[in-house]
């Protein structure tokens, strides 16, 4: 019996890993804590697996997902919920963005437009983070995004409206020099 | 709707959330409000924004297996030792045998619109069908802010709408039909003189497919998977341009 819920549930998660990972990386800030996280969210999965009769796995998988990174987060980094030090969090970003500090070519990449909207969303909270990646990346619906994060789909929309006036004022201060050591 | 709402209502609305009464309501609040229309423009900016360049970070290549590695053993210690040894080459013999029978005999009916070449007589008929009843289209708009919560709204799923009038594939509006055992949604577009159905359902692939096309009976169809949607293209249109069109959709819905 172990065996075949083991090959069923392999064939459940596998095609939602991707953006599982995703989620936890976006979430963590960081591709070791990313691993380490969906590693324990799939083992809580598997516990549970018993108990999924969904049709939808992927909603399914990132729920434990973004469980389990919420718990991580409480142990790990208790103040990353309010976190919008954006010199600190630069060290954590996406490493296809980051690199030696001297060489201009990086220098000329880091002035990106994908590293600034990567940045910008780094730099808001998680309860807002999450819906964003959830939406704007993973493509998720209202009403799968509620029932990953347990909450009415009113909920989703106006964290969405947030996140994106958050985002947008990100851009704007990374954008206006003069800004850029402001107090937002 | 009041301006509050109405302004409550964009992020809905530039997400296809929005039902088709309040979309067509809002709709005419935008025009005739500037700071709305303004609000809009600066909202769908930043969503394209957001959707081309953030990072979707790819997970390491171990990934997979080092996950399904940590779960739980797959069977308790000690078990196998009751089972005679000769006997397992038979069990497991048996057991794939039941399987390719299970396959065979189940997996054809349930991925009917899934199989690469199945659908492709259902894709034909339902285009020349639309042609033929003179019944193209359901809901006649260029505006995939409209087209899209219309089809949303009745389907259980939210087929991804292009506008790729710049590209010369003028959208048209969109469509419900029904073939192979479910309901799908057919967008249409029109390209110089020629009518494209595109017809999109939910796959059960979960992987990106590229894009693939056939010559039927003078038609030209042209598929590919993508997040977990089937595309199929129909036309008359010559194999190079309806290539171009479903190239221009996977990439937009990537």
């Amino acid at each position: 019996m172990l065996e075949s819920k083991r090959a069923r549930f392999e064939s459940s998660v596998s095609p939602h890993l991707a953006a599982a990972y995703n989620l936890a990386r976006w979430l963590t800030h960081n591709a070791h804590d990313a691993e380490d996280v969906v590693q324990e969210a799939m083992l809580r999965a598997f516990t549970f697996f018993d108990g999924f009769r969904g049709s939808d796995a992927r909603s399914w998988v990132l729920k434990i997902v973004r469980n389990t990174c919420s718990t991580w987060l409480d142990v790990n980094r208790p103040r990353d919920v309010v976190a919008t030090d954006i010199d600190q969090l630069s060290e954590t970003l996406p490493s296809t963005c980051s690199g030696s500090t001297d060489d201009p070519e990086t220098v000329a990449l880091r002035k990106t437009e994908a590293y600034q909207v990567d940045e910008a969303i780094a730099s808001i909270s998680a309860t807002f983070r999450e819906v964003i990646v959830l939406r704007e990346i993973e493509g998720l619906s209202y009403k799968e995004i509620a029932n990953v994060i347990d909450a009415p789909i009113g909920t989703v929309m106006s964290r969405l409206a947030r996140a994106r006036s958050e985002i947008r004022r990100a851009l704007v201060r990374a954008t206006d020099p003069g800004n850029r050591r402001g107090t937002g | 709707m009041t301006p509050e709402n109405a302004r409550g209502l964009l992020n809905a609305y530039v997400d296809g959330e929005l039902d088709a009464a309040s979309t067509m309501e809002l709709e005419s609040q935008i025009r005739e409000s500037p700071a709305l229309q303004q609000e809009f423009e600066r909202l769908s900016a930043l969503q394209g924004l957001v959707r081309n360049r953030a990072s979707r970070f790819d997970a390491p290549s171990h990934l997979a297996d080092r996950v399904f590695a940590a779960l739980p053993e797959a069977r308790p210690a000690g078990t196998l030792k009751t089972v005679p040894g000769w006997w397992r080459p038979l069990a497991i013999g048996a057991t794939m045998a039941a399987l390719a029978l299970l396959f065979w005999s189940v997996v054809p009916t349930l991925n009917r619109l899934d199989s690469d070449a199945g659908p492709r007589e259902e894709v034909l008929a339902a285009h020349v069908r639309s042609l033929m009843a003179d019944h193209l289209t359901d809901l006649t708009s260029a505006e995939r802010h409209t087209v899209k919560p219309w089809l949303s709204s009745r389907l259980d799923f939210a087929p991804p709408v292009e506008d790729l009038a710049s590209e010369g594939f003028a959208l048209v509006g969109g469509r419900l039909d029904y073939f192979g055992g479910r309901q799908v949604a057919a967008l249409v577009y029109r390209y110089r003189q020629h009518i494209i159905n595109v017809f999109v359902w939910p796959s059960t692939k979960n992987r990106e497919v590229s894009v693939q096309t056939w010559a039927l009976r003078g038609y030209n169809i042209a598929r590919f998977d993508s997040r977990g949607m089937s595309f199929w293209a129909v036309s008359d249109l010559n194999p190079g341009d309806l290539q171009k069109l479903a190239n221009l959709l996977q990439r937009a819905a990537q």
